[in-house]
Protein backbone atom coordinates (compact mmCIF):
# COMPACT_ATOMS: atom_id res chain seq x y z
CA UNK A 1 0.00 0.00 0.00
CA UNK A 2 1.07 3.35 -0.68
CA UNK A 3 -0.25 6.26 1.02
CA UNK A 4 -0.20 9.72 -1.42
CA UNK A 5 -0.03 12.89 0.69
CA UNK A 6 -0.35 16.04 -1.08
CA UNK A 7 1.18 18.35 1.11
CA UNK A 8 3.05 16.96 4.17
CA UNK A 9 2.30 18.63 7.19
CA UNK A 10 5.29 19.42 8.67
CA UNK A 11 8.32 22.14 7.99
CA UNK A 12 11.10 20.67 5.58
CA UNK A 13 14.11 22.13 4.13
CA UNK A 14 13.82 24.64 1.28
CA UNK A 15 15.29 23.63 -2.11
CA UNK A 16 18.13 25.52 -2.19
CA UNK A 17 19.66 24.02 1.29
CA UNK A 18 20.45 20.36 -0.45
CA UNK A 19 21.38 19.75 -3.64
CA UNK A 20 23.28 16.36 -5.59
CA UNK A 21 26.75 17.89 -7.14
CA UNK A 22 27.98 14.23 -8.37
CA UNK A 23 26.74 10.77 -8.80
CA UNK A 24 28.46 7.56 -10.22
CA UNK A 25 27.77 3.96 -9.97
CA UNK A 26 29.26 1.29 -11.67
CA UNK A 27 30.43 -2.25 -11.69
CA UNK A 28 33.24 -3.46 -9.50
CA UNK A 29 36.36 -3.20 -11.06
CA UNK A 30 35.00 -0.83 -13.79
CA UNK A 31 35.96 3.15 -14.28
CA UNK A 32 32.99 5.57 -12.47
CA UNK A 33 31.61 6.96 -15.47
CA UNK A 34 28.85 9.21 -13.70
CA UNK A 35 24.69 8.00 -12.93
CA UNK A 36 24.17 4.97 -16.01
CA UNK A 37 20.75 3.86 -17.22
CA UNK A 38 22.05 0.39 -17.24
CA UNK A 39 25.18 -1.28 -15.94
CA UNK A 40 25.41 -3.81 -19.23
CA UNK A 41 28.09 -5.99 -17.84
CA UNK A 42 26.38 -6.49 -13.97
CA UNK A 43 26.19 -9.97 -13.13
CA UNK A 44 24.50 -11.48 -9.46
CA UNK A 45 28.47 -12.27 -8.94
CA UNK A 46 29.32 -9.00 -9.69
CA UNK A 47 29.55 -6.05 -6.73
CA UNK A 48 27.96 -2.61 -7.30
CA UNK A 49 29.80 0.49 -6.53
CA UNK A 50 27.77 3.88 -5.41
CA UNK A 51 28.78 7.06 -4.44
CA UNK A 52 27.04 10.66 -4.33
CA UNK A 53 28.45 13.98 -3.42
CA UNK A 54 26.21 16.51 -2.42
CA UNK A 55 25.78 20.11 -0.92
CA UNK A 56 24.27 20.75 1.79
CA UNK A 57 23.69 23.72 4.19
CA UNK A 58 23.32 22.13 7.97
CA UNK A 59 22.07 25.80 9.59
CA UNK A 60 19.69 26.36 6.89
CA UNK A 61 18.51 23.12 6.87
CA UNK A 62 17.70 23.37 11.20
CA UNK A 63 16.34 26.49 10.23
CA UNK A 64 13.72 26.16 8.08
CA UNK A 65 12.67 22.80 9.90
CA UNK A 66 12.13 24.65 13.07
CA UNK A 67 15.04 22.68 14.72
CA UNK A 68 16.54 23.70 17.74
CA UNK A 69 20.10 23.00 19.26
CA UNK A 70 19.33 19.56 20.11
CA UNK A 71 17.82 17.93 17.12
CA UNK A 72 20.10 15.47 14.74
CA UNK A 73 19.11 14.82 10.92
CA UNK A 74 21.07 12.59 9.11
CA UNK A 75 22.42 12.40 5.23
CA UNK A 76 22.33 8.59 4.40
CA UNK A 77 22.00 6.75 0.87
CA UNK A 78 19.46 3.98 0.40
CA UNK A 79 18.86 1.69 -2.34
CA UNK A 80 16.00 -0.72 -3.18
CA UNK A 81 15.99 -3.46 -5.68
CA UNK A 82 12.68 -4.14 -7.74
CA UNK A 83 12.88 -7.96 -8.27
CA UNK A 84 14.30 -9.22 -4.75
CA UNK A 85 12.35 -6.68 -2.96
CA UNK A 86 15.23 -5.65 -0.58
CA UNK A 87 16.34 -2.78 0.42
CA UNK A 88 18.60 -1.01 2.61
CA UNK A 89 21.61 1.74 3.55
CA UNK A 90 25.16 2.47 2.68
CA UNK A 91 26.76 5.56 4.43
CA UNK A 92 25.73 8.26 6.61
CA UNK A 93 26.82 11.09 8.31
CA UNK A 94 24.99 13.02 11.32
CA UNK A 95 24.43 16.72 11.67
CA UNK A 96 23.56 18.96 14.68
CA UNK A 97 23.99 22.66 15.23
CA UNK A 98 27.00 22.12 17.18
CA UNK A 99 28.86 19.71 14.57
CA UNK A 100 27.86 22.18 11.67
CA UNK A 101 29.12 25.35 10.45
CA UNK A 102 27.49 28.03 8.54
CA UNK A 103 28.93 27.21 5.44
CA UNK A 104 27.92 24.80 2.63
CA UNK A 105 29.41 21.59 3.32
CA UNK A 106 30.24 19.38 0.62
CA UNK A 107 29.18 15.91 1.57
CA UNK A 108 30.40 12.24 -0.13
CA UNK A 109 28.86 9.02 0.85
CA UNK A 110 29.22 5.67 -0.65
CA UNK A 111 27.21 2.17 -0.70
CA UNK A 112 29.23 -1.24 -2.06
CA UNK A 113 26.50 -3.84 -3.02
CA UNK A 114 26.88 -7.38 -3.53
CA UNK A 115 25.24 -8.55 -6.49
CA UNK A 116 23.78 -11.23 -4.76
CA UNK A 117 21.15 -9.51 -3.39
CA UNK A 118 19.86 -7.32 -6.55
CA UNK A 119 17.90 -8.06 -9.99
CA UNK A 120 15.92 -6.14 -11.92
CA UNK A 121 16.41 -2.65 -11.42
CA UNK A 122 18.10 -0.99 -8.62
CA UNK A 123 16.69 1.95 -7.06
CA UNK A 124 19.38 4.60 -5.33
CA UNK A 125 18.78 7.43 -3.11
CA UNK A 126 20.29 10.19 -1.17
CA UNK A 127 18.16 10.91 2.11
CA UNK A 128 17.81 13.65 4.91
CA UNK A 129 16.00 11.53 7.41
CA UNK A 130 15.32 13.21 10.96
CA UNK A 131 16.94 11.37 13.43
CA UNK A 132 15.74 13.19 16.99
CA UNK A 133 14.48 16.00 16.76
CA UNK A 134 14.62 17.20 20.63
CA UNK A 135 12.20 18.85 22.49
CA UNK A 136 11.40 21.46 20.33
CA UNK A 137 8.14 22.68 20.84
CA UNK A 138 7.08 24.26 17.44
CA UNK A 139 4.40 22.25 16.19
CA UNK A 140 4.81 21.92 12.33
CA UNK A 141 8.27 20.94 13.30
CA UNK A 142 9.13 16.91 12.28
CA UNK A 143 9.14 14.53 15.60
CA UNK A 144 9.23 11.25 14.18
CA UNK A 145 12.53 9.47 13.75
CA UNK A 146 12.83 8.69 10.41
CA UNK A 147 10.73 11.45 8.78
CA UNK A 148 12.21 11.96 5.60
CA UNK A 149 12.66 15.43 4.91
CA UNK A 150 14.14 15.52 1.67
CA UNK A 151 15.24 12.77 -0.94
CA UNK A 152 17.39 12.62 -4.52
CA UNK A 153 16.75 9.26 -5.87
CA UNK A 154 17.68 7.45 -9.51
CA UNK A 155 17.46 4.27 -11.00
CA UNK A 156 19.50 2.31 -12.63
CA UNK A 157 18.63 -1.13 -14.49
CA UNK A 158 20.41 -4.20 -13.72
CA UNK A 159 21.15 -5.75 -17.65
CA UNK A 160 23.64 -8.75 -17.75
CA UNK A 161 23.36 -11.17 -20.68
CA UNK A 162 21.71 -13.67 -18.03
CA UNK A 163 18.91 -11.15 -16.97
CA UNK A 164 18.00 -10.68 -20.74
CA UNK A 165 17.53 -13.82 -21.51
CA UNK A 166 18.21 -17.64 -20.38
CA UNK A 167 20.33 -20.37 -21.58
CA UNK A 168 19.07 -23.78 -21.99
CA UNK A 169 21.87 -26.48 -22.61
CA UNK A 170 20.11 -29.45 -24.37
CA UNK A 171 20.73 -32.44 -26.77
CA UNK A 172 19.73 -31.26 -29.97
CA UNK A 173 19.40 -34.64 -31.20
CA UNK A 174 16.81 -35.84 -28.48
CA UNK A 175 14.68 -32.79 -29.03
CA UNK A 176 13.77 -33.81 -32.66
CA UNK A 177 12.89 -30.60 -34.03
CA UNK A 178 16.51 -28.33 -34.32
CA UNK A 179 19.29 -29.99 -36.61
CA UNK A 180 21.44 -32.01 -34.64
CA UNK A 181 24.29 -30.47 -35.52
CA UNK A 182 23.22 -26.71 -34.98
CA UNK A 183 25.35 -25.48 -31.79
CA UNK A 184 23.03 -22.97 -30.71
CA UNK A 185 19.15 -21.40 -31.42
CA UNK A 186 17.48 -18.25 -30.60
CA UNK A 187 14.01 -19.45 -29.51
CA UNK A 188 11.56 -16.86 -29.40
CA UNK A 189 8.11 -15.92 -31.13
CA UNK A 190 8.60 -12.04 -33.28
CA UNK A 191 4.57 -12.18 -32.76
CA UNK A 192 4.05 -11.93 -28.58
CA UNK A 193 6.37 -8.77 -27.84
CA UNK A 194 3.76 -7.81 -25.37
CA UNK A 195 5.10 -10.93 -23.20
CA UNK A 196 7.56 -10.58 -20.61
CA UNK A 197 11.25 -10.32 -21.77
CA UNK A 198 12.38 -12.72 -18.72
CA UNK A 199 10.96 -16.59 -19.96
CA UNK A 200 10.09 -15.32 -23.71
CA UNK A 201 13.60 -15.61 -25.28
CA UNK A 202 15.95 -18.73 -24.67
CA UNK A 203 19.13 -19.65 -25.96
CA UNK A 204 18.88 -23.22 -26.50
CA UNK A 205 23.02 -24.49 -26.59
CA UNK A 206 23.37 -28.18 -28.44
CA UNK A 207 25.26 -30.18 -25.29
CA UNK A 208 26.69 -32.31 -28.15
CA UNK A 209 29.43 -29.29 -28.87
CA UNK A 210 31.46 -29.50 -25.56
CA UNK A 211 33.49 -25.39 -27.01
CA UNK A 212 30.11 -24.03 -27.28
CA UNK A 213 28.75 -25.37 -23.86
CA UNK A 214 32.16 -24.57 -21.72
CA UNK A 215 32.22 -21.15 -23.42
CA UNK A 216 29.08 -20.14 -22.43
CA UNK A 217 29.39 -21.84 -19.27
CA UNK A 218 32.08 -19.49 -17.65
CA UNK A 219 32.04 -16.76 -15.61
CA UNK A 220 34.31 -14.90 -17.58
CA UNK A 221 35.49 -16.12 -20.54
CA UNK A 222 38.72 -15.45 -22.42
CA UNK A 223 40.58 -16.42 -25.51
CA UNK A 224 38.38 -18.31 -27.54
CA UNK A 225 35.69 -18.88 -25.10
CA UNK A 226 35.49 -15.43 -25.22
CA UNK A 227 34.90 -15.33 -29.17
CA UNK A 228 32.50 -17.66 -29.04
CA UNK A 229 30.28 -15.90 -26.76
CA UNK A 230 30.91 -12.79 -28.38
CA UNK A 231 29.65 -13.92 -31.63
CA UNK A 232 26.44 -15.53 -30.12
CA UNK A 233 25.49 -12.69 -28.33
CA UNK A 234 25.51 -10.47 -31.59
CA UNK A 235 23.95 -13.34 -33.59
CA UNK A 236 21.18 -13.15 -30.56
CA UNK A 237 21.01 -9.20 -30.70
CA UNK A 238 20.71 -9.57 -35.16
CA UNK A 239 17.80 -12.36 -34.36
CA UNK A 240 15.80 -9.97 -32.16
CA UNK A 241 16.57 -6.86 -33.18
CA UNK A 242 15.66 -8.29 -36.91
CA UNK A 243 12.59 -10.39 -35.83
CA UNK A 244 11.33 -7.07 -34.37
CA UNK A 245 12.16 -4.80 -36.92
CA UNK A 246 9.89 -7.40 -39.27
CA UNK A 247 6.63 -6.62 -36.90
CA UNK A 248 4.23 -4.32 -38.35
CA UNK A 249 3.15 -3.41 -35.18
CA UNK A 250 6.44 -3.17 -33.38
CA UNK A 251 7.49 -0.74 -35.91
CA UNK A 252 4.72 1.52 -36.33
CA UNK A 253 4.17 1.94 -32.38
CA UNK A 254 7.39 1.01 -30.65
CA UNK A 255 6.55 3.06 -27.59
CA UNK A 256 3.43 0.83 -26.83
CA UNK A 257 5.20 -1.99 -24.46
CA UNK A 258 5.13 -2.02 -20.98
CA UNK A 259 8.20 -1.89 -18.90
CA UNK A 260 9.36 -5.60 -18.76
CA UNK A 261 7.90 -6.64 -21.63
CA UNK A 262 10.02 -8.10 -25.03
CA UNK A 263 8.97 -5.43 -27.04
CA UNK A 264 10.18 -2.64 -24.22
CA UNK A 265 13.59 -4.24 -24.00
CA UNK A 266 13.93 -4.41 -27.78
CA UNK A 267 13.29 -1.00 -28.02
CA UNK A 268 15.71 0.18 -25.76
CA UNK A 269 18.27 -1.94 -27.51
CA UNK A 270 17.95 -0.86 -30.69
CA UNK A 271 17.63 2.62 -29.81
CA UNK A 272 20.68 2.12 -27.54
CA UNK A 273 22.67 0.87 -30.96
CA UNK A 274 20.52 3.32 -33.37
CA UNK A 275 20.43 6.33 -31.59
CA UNK A 276 18.19 8.89 -33.49
CA UNK A 277 17.34 6.26 -36.20
CA UNK A 278 13.58 5.77 -36.45
CA UNK A 279 11.87 2.36 -36.34
CA UNK A 280 10.22 2.74 -39.63
CA UNK A 281 14.01 3.41 -41.21
CA UNK A 282 15.77 0.95 -39.91
CA UNK A 283 13.01 -1.53 -40.98
CA UNK A 284 13.62 -0.18 -44.84
CA UNK A 285 17.17 -0.64 -44.57
CA UNK A 286 16.79 -4.34 -43.05
CA UNK A 287 14.47 -5.22 -45.85
CA UNK A 288 16.54 -3.27 -48.72
CA UNK A 289 19.85 -3.78 -47.34
CA UNK A 290 20.00 -7.08 -45.31
CA UNK A 291 23.44 -8.17 -46.04
CA UNK A 292 24.56 -4.33 -45.13
CA UNK A 293 22.53 -4.03 -41.94
CA UNK A 294 24.34 -7.14 -40.57
CA UNK A 295 27.38 -5.53 -40.92
CA UNK A 296 26.27 -2.03 -39.42
CA UNK A 297 24.87 -3.93 -36.75
CA UNK A 298 28.10 -5.29 -36.17
CA UNK A 299 29.69 -2.04 -36.39
CA UNK A 300 27.45 -0.97 -33.52
CA UNK A 301 27.90 -3.62 -31.29
CA UNK A 302 31.75 -3.74 -31.86
CA UNK A 303 31.92 -7.45 -32.77
CA UNK A 304 35.42 -8.32 -31.85
CA UNK A 305 36.80 -4.94 -30.56
CA UNK A 306 36.77 -5.17 -26.97
CA UNK A 307 40.04 -3.48 -25.89
CA UNK A 308 41.24 -1.50 -28.93
CA UNK B 1 28.45 -20.54 1.09
CA UNK B 2 28.71 -22.53 -2.64
CA UNK B 3 26.39 -21.47 -4.69
CA UNK B 4 23.99 -24.16 -6.01
CA UNK B 5 22.21 -23.59 -9.55
CA UNK B 6 18.67 -25.31 -9.64
CA UNK B 7 16.51 -26.39 -12.81
CA UNK B 8 14.62 -22.98 -14.39
CA UNK B 9 11.11 -23.69 -16.89
CA UNK B 10 10.10 -21.21 -18.96
CA UNK B 11 7.19 -19.13 -17.90
CA UNK B 12 4.69 -19.74 -20.69
CA UNK B 13 5.83 -23.48 -20.03
CA UNK B 14 4.51 -23.09 -16.50
CA UNK B 15 1.36 -21.43 -17.02
CA UNK B 16 0.50 -24.74 -19.17
CA UNK B 17 1.59 -26.85 -16.64
CA UNK B 18 -0.18 -25.25 -13.83
CA UNK B 19 -3.11 -25.03 -15.66
CA UNK B 20 -2.98 -28.80 -16.39
CA UNK B 21 -1.89 -29.56 -12.97
CA UNK B 22 -3.89 -27.94 -10.41
CA UNK B 23 -7.06 -29.61 -10.63
CA UNK B 24 -5.49 -33.04 -10.77
CA UNK B 25 -5.43 -35.91 -7.72
CA UNK B 26 -2.68 -35.66 -5.12
CA UNK B 27 -1.99 -39.39 -6.54
CA UNK B 28 -1.71 -38.24 -10.27
CA UNK B 29 0.67 -35.65 -9.51
CA UNK B 30 2.42 -38.17 -7.57
CA UNK B 31 2.83 -39.91 -10.39
CA UNK B 32 3.52 -36.88 -12.90
CA UNK B 33 6.08 -35.54 -10.01
CA UNK B 34 10.24 -35.49 -11.87
CA UNK B 35 13.35 -34.32 -11.08
CA UNK B 36 13.73 -33.03 -14.70
CA UNK B 37 11.72 -31.97 -17.90
CA UNK B 38 13.18 -31.34 -21.45
CA UNK B 39 12.31 -27.72 -20.96
CA UNK B 40 14.68 -27.18 -17.41
CA UNK B 41 17.91 -24.72 -18.59
CA UNK B 42 19.61 -23.14 -15.57
CA UNK B 43 21.92 -20.13 -15.04
CA UNK B 44 24.81 -19.56 -17.53
CA UNK B 45 27.01 -18.83 -14.65
CA UNK B 46 27.02 -18.37 -10.87
CA UNK B 47 27.56 -21.66 -8.91
CA UNK B 48 27.53 -25.02 -9.93
CA UNK B 49 23.72 -26.63 -11.22
CA UNK B 50 21.87 -28.86 -8.78
CA UNK B 51 22.65 -32.76 -9.31
CA UNK B 52 20.22 -34.89 -9.49
CA UNK B 53 20.49 -36.82 -6.81
CA UNK B 54 20.42 -33.40 -4.35
CA UNK B 55 16.89 -32.68 -6.66
CA UNK B 56 15.72 -36.17 -5.33
CA UNK B 57 16.41 -35.53 -1.39
CA UNK B 58 15.06 -32.23 -1.52
CA UNK B 59 11.91 -34.13 -3.20
CA UNK B 60 12.19 -36.73 -0.72
CA UNK B 61 12.82 -34.97 2.40
CA UNK B 62 9.67 -32.38 2.12
CA UNK B 63 7.56 -35.10 0.99
CA UNK B 64 8.31 -36.84 4.76
CA UNK B 65 7.79 -33.78 6.12
CA UNK B 66 4.50 -33.49 4.65
CA UNK B 67 3.67 -37.02 5.66
CA UNK B 68 3.86 -35.83 9.49
CA UNK B 69 1.07 -33.40 8.31
CA UNK B 70 -1.21 -36.23 6.75
CA UNK B 71 0.26 -36.50 3.08
CA UNK B 72 -1.34 -37.76 0.95
CA UNK B 73 -4.02 -37.39 2.79
CA UNK B 74 -5.77 -34.71 3.98
CA UNK B 75 -3.88 -32.56 7.03
CA UNK B 76 -4.55 -33.27 10.45
CA UNK B 77 -4.99 -30.80 13.38
CA UNK B 78 -2.97 -28.04 13.17
CA UNK B 79 -0.53 -28.79 10.21
CA UNK B 80 -0.37 -25.54 8.36
CA UNK B 81 1.77 -23.56 9.72
CA UNK B 82 3.75 -26.95 11.30
CA UNK B 83 4.65 -27.66 7.90
CA UNK B 84 5.40 -24.41 6.84
CA UNK B 85 8.00 -23.71 9.26
CA UNK B 86 9.59 -27.22 9.14
CA UNK B 87 10.27 -26.52 4.97
CA UNK B 88 11.14 -23.03 4.92
CA UNK B 89 13.96 -23.57 7.49
CA UNK B 90 14.80 -26.39 5.59
CA UNK B 91 14.57 -24.93 2.26
CA UNK B 92 16.71 -21.85 3.11
CA UNK B 93 19.15 -23.82 5.26
CA UNK B 94 19.62 -26.71 2.25
CA UNK B 95 19.07 -25.16 -1.24
CA UNK B 96 22.12 -22.41 -0.66
CA UNK B 97 20.52 -19.73 -3.45
CA UNK B 98 20.86 -16.14 -3.24
CA UNK B 99 18.22 -13.80 -3.08
CA UNK B 100 19.14 -12.32 -7.26
CA UNK B 101 18.76 -16.05 -7.75
CA UNK B 102 15.33 -16.74 -5.33
CA UNK B 103 13.88 -13.97 -7.29
CA UNK B 104 13.33 -15.80 -10.37
CA UNK B 105 10.23 -16.95 -10.92
CA UNK B 106 11.22 -19.54 -13.37
CA UNK B 107 13.37 -22.01 -10.08
CA UNK B 108 10.24 -22.09 -7.97
CA UNK B 109 8.23 -23.32 -10.56
CA UNK B 110 10.44 -25.79 -11.17
CA UNK B 111 10.03 -27.08 -7.95
CA UNK B 112 6.05 -26.66 -7.88
CA UNK B 113 5.04 -27.91 -11.68
CA UNK B 114 7.89 -30.20 -11.92
CA UNK B 115 9.33 -31.28 -9.06
CA UNK B 116 6.92 -31.33 -6.05
CA UNK B 117 3.38 -30.71 -7.78
CA UNK B 118 1.69 -33.32 -5.45
CA UNK B 119 3.04 -31.27 -2.60
CA UNK B 120 1.50 -28.52 -4.06
CA UNK B 121 -1.63 -29.60 -4.60
CA UNK B 122 -1.95 -31.15 -0.95
CA UNK B 123 -0.79 -27.84 0.42
CA UNK B 124 -3.66 -26.15 -1.02
CA UNK B 125 -5.97 -28.19 -1.56
CA UNK B 126 -9.28 -26.61 -1.95
CA UNK B 127 -12.68 -29.87 -1.96
CA UNK B 128 -13.35 -30.30 -5.28
CA UNK B 129 -11.78 -27.12 -6.73
CA UNK B 130 -8.99 -26.08 -8.09
CA UNK B 131 -5.66 -25.06 -6.48
CA UNK B 132 -4.58 -21.68 -7.43
CA UNK B 133 -2.64 -21.03 -9.91
CA UNK B 134 -0.49 -18.76 -7.83
CA UNK B 135 0.18 -21.33 -5.28
CA UNK B 136 2.65 -22.81 -8.52
CA UNK B 137 3.46 -19.96 -10.52
CA UNK B 138 4.56 -17.35 -6.99
CA UNK B 139 3.22 -13.42 -7.49
CA UNK B 140 6.43 -11.22 -7.49
CA UNK B 141 9.88 -12.50 -6.33
CA UNK B 142 7.98 -16.08 -5.71
CA UNK B 143 6.49 -14.51 -2.23
CA UNK B 144 3.24 -16.92 -3.28
CA UNK B 145 4.50 -19.81 -4.94
CA UNK B 146 4.02 -22.61 -2.51
CA UNK B 147 8.06 -23.39 -1.79
CA UNK B 148 9.17 -19.75 -2.64
CA UNK B 149 7.27 -18.31 0.04
CA UNK B 150 8.56 -20.58 2.58
CA UNK B 151 12.28 -19.77 1.37
CA UNK B 152 11.96 -15.53 1.32
CA UNK B 153 10.24 -16.20 5.07
CA UNK B 154 13.71 -17.95 5.95
CA UNK B 155 15.63 -15.42 4.25
CA UNK B 156 13.74 -11.98 6.29
CA UNK B 157 13.39 -13.48 9.26
CA UNK B 158 16.91 -15.17 10.22
CA UNK B 159 18.37 -13.92 12.88
CA UNK B 160 21.88 -14.81 12.16
CA UNK B 161 24.46 -15.41 14.83
CA UNK B 162 21.83 -16.87 17.53
CA UNK B 163 21.22 -20.59 18.99
CA UNK B 164 17.89 -20.75 17.05
CA UNK B 165 17.91 -18.67 13.63
CA UNK B 166 14.97 -19.66 12.05
CA UNK B 167 12.77 -18.97 15.84
CA UNK B 168 10.56 -16.35 13.97
CA UNK B 169 9.36 -18.37 11.33
CA UNK B 170 7.99 -20.79 13.70
CA UNK B 171 7.03 -18.58 16.14
CA UNK B 172 4.39 -16.33 14.07
CA UNK B 173 1.35 -17.82 12.20
CA UNK B 174 0.43 -18.45 8.69
CA UNK B 175 -1.99 -15.01 9.09
CA UNK B 176 0.91 -13.31 10.79
CA UNK B 177 3.55 -13.89 8.34
CA UNK B 178 1.14 -12.78 5.25
CA UNK B 179 0.70 -9.65 7.15
CA UNK B 180 4.54 -8.81 6.70
CA UNK B 181 5.87 -10.65 3.91
CA UNK B 182 3.04 -9.51 1.26
CA UNK B 183 4.26 -6.16 1.91
CA UNK B 184 7.64 -5.42 0.41
CA UNK B 185 7.61 -2.17 1.90
CA UNK B 186 7.71 -4.19 5.26
CA UNK B 187 9.76 -7.50 4.64
CA UNK B 188 12.34 -6.01 2.08
CA UNK B 189 13.82 -4.14 4.84
CA UNK B 190 15.04 -7.02 6.88
CA UNK B 191 15.90 -4.86 9.98
CA UNK B 192 12.62 -3.43 10.21
CA UNK B 193 10.73 -7.53 9.29
CA UNK B 194 12.79 -8.54 12.34
CA UNK B 195 11.78 -5.76 14.74
CA UNK B 196 8.17 -5.78 14.26
CA UNK B 197 8.20 -9.84 14.39
CA UNK B 198 10.26 -9.37 18.03
CA UNK B 199 8.01 -6.75 19.36
CA UNK B 200 5.12 -8.39 18.57
CA UNK B 201 5.92 -11.22 20.04
CA UNK B 202 7.14 -9.79 23.38
CA UNK B 203 3.57 -7.91 22.89
CA UNK B 204 1.28 -10.62 22.32
CA UNK B 205 3.38 -12.41 25.23
CA UNK B 206 2.69 -9.59 27.64
CA UNK B 207 -0.58 -8.83 26.72
CA UNK B 208 -2.77 -12.32 26.40
CA UNK B 209 -6.01 -10.75 26.67
CA UNK B 210 -5.17 -9.14 23.44
CA UNK B 211 -6.21 -11.59 19.98
CA UNK B 212 -2.73 -11.82 18.54
CA UNK B 213 -3.76 -11.92 14.85
CA UNK B 214 -5.20 -8.12 15.55
CA UNK B 215 -2.26 -7.09 16.98
CA UNK B 216 0.11 -8.15 14.48
CA UNK B 217 -2.70 -6.50 11.46
CA UNK B 218 -3.20 -3.44 13.48
CA UNK B 219 0.54 -2.97 14.15
CA UNK B 220 1.43 -3.31 10.48
CA UNK B 221 -0.85 -0.90 9.14
CA UNK B 222 0.18 1.50 11.26
CA UNK B 223 3.22 1.29 10.04
CA UNK B 224 2.81 0.81 6.61
CA UNK B 225 0.86 4.16 7.20
CA UNK B 226 4.17 5.67 7.89
CA UNK B 227 6.14 4.70 4.83
CA UNK B 228 4.62 7.15 2.97
CA UNK B 229 6.84 9.71 4.93
CA UNK B 230 9.41 7.75 7.55
CA UNK B 231 12.41 6.19 5.72
CA UNK B 232 12.55 2.74 7.78
CA UNK B 233 16.16 2.33 5.88
CA UNK B 234 17.42 5.66 6.82
CA UNK B 235 17.19 4.37 10.94
CA UNK B 236 19.49 2.42 12.55
CA UNK B 237 18.30 -0.57 14.14
CA UNK B 238 17.66 0.50 17.72
CA UNK B 239 15.96 3.95 16.57
CA UNK B 240 14.25 1.77 14.35
CA UNK B 241 13.31 -0.30 17.47
CA UNK B 242 11.72 2.67 18.98
CA UNK B 243 9.98 3.59 16.24
CA UNK B 244 8.28 0.05 15.88
CA UNK B 245 7.68 0.18 19.35
CA UNK B 246 5.72 3.14 19.95
CA UNK B 247 3.17 1.44 16.68
CA UNK B 248 2.52 -1.78 18.83
CA UNK B 249 2.26 0.57 22.27
CA UNK B 250 -0.68 1.90 20.12
CA UNK B 251 -1.67 -0.78 18.75
CA UNK B 252 -2.23 -2.10 22.32
CA UNK B 253 -4.07 0.43 23.76
CA UNK B 254 -6.75 0.79 20.73
CA UNK B 255 -7.09 -2.64 21.16
CA UNK B 256 -7.19 -2.35 24.73
CA UNK B 257 -9.14 0.91 25.15
CA UNK B 258 -10.32 1.89 22.35
CA UNK B 259 -7.77 4.80 21.14
CA UNK B 260 -4.59 5.34 20.95
CA UNK B 261 -2.14 6.44 23.46
CA UNK B 262 0.13 9.32 22.71
CA UNK B 263 3.44 8.30 23.22
CA UNK B 264 6.62 11.12 22.59
CA UNK B 265 7.19 9.65 19.39
CA UNK B 266 3.64 9.55 18.28
CA UNK B 267 2.77 13.30 19.35
CA UNK B 268 4.40 13.52 15.71
CA UNK B 269 4.59 15.25 12.09
CA UNK B 270 0.69 15.00 11.81
CA UNK B 271 -1.38 17.38 12.37
CA UNK B 272 -3.67 16.70 9.41
CA UNK B 273 -6.17 14.44 10.67
CA UNK B 274 -6.51 12.55 7.25
CA UNK B 275 -3.51 10.96 8.36
CA UNK B 276 -4.00 10.45 12.02
CA UNK B 277 -2.78 6.81 13.01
Amino acid sequence: MSLVVPALPFLRPESDAIRVVEANIHCRGAAPKGWLDSLDTWDPSTAVDISIKTEINPRQVFWDCGFDSHAVVRMVIVWSSSDTSLRGRGESRDFNLSNSSDEIETLSLSCVLEGSQLAGTLTVGVQLVLVDAGPSQFSLTPKLPGTLLWSDTRATRLEGAETRFPVEITDFAKLGWLPEGASWHVSWNTDDLHSMALGSVILQINESNLRIVEAVTQAQPVDEARLITEVIEFDVARSLIEGALSNEDFVNSPNQYEEGTLGETLRRLINSLFTGDSMRALAIRLREYPSLFDSELQARQLLFREGQ
Amino acid sequence: MEIILYPRIPVGYANERANELRSMTIQDLRTKAAISDARVYYAPTGGGRASENHLKNIADSIRELAAEGGYPSAFQRRPYSEFDSKVAEFLHRTLQITPSEAARLEIWSFFTCILLPDVVRWRFHARSRPTSLERYLGGIRGVRNTFGRLWWRGEILQIQDTPRPYQLVHQLTEDQLVQLMERPGLSGNRTLATAISQAFLSAADSHPEVTRDDLMRDTTKRIRRLLAFVSFDGLEAHELHSVVSDAIEQTLQMLQYGHPAQTPSSANNLVDPQLSL
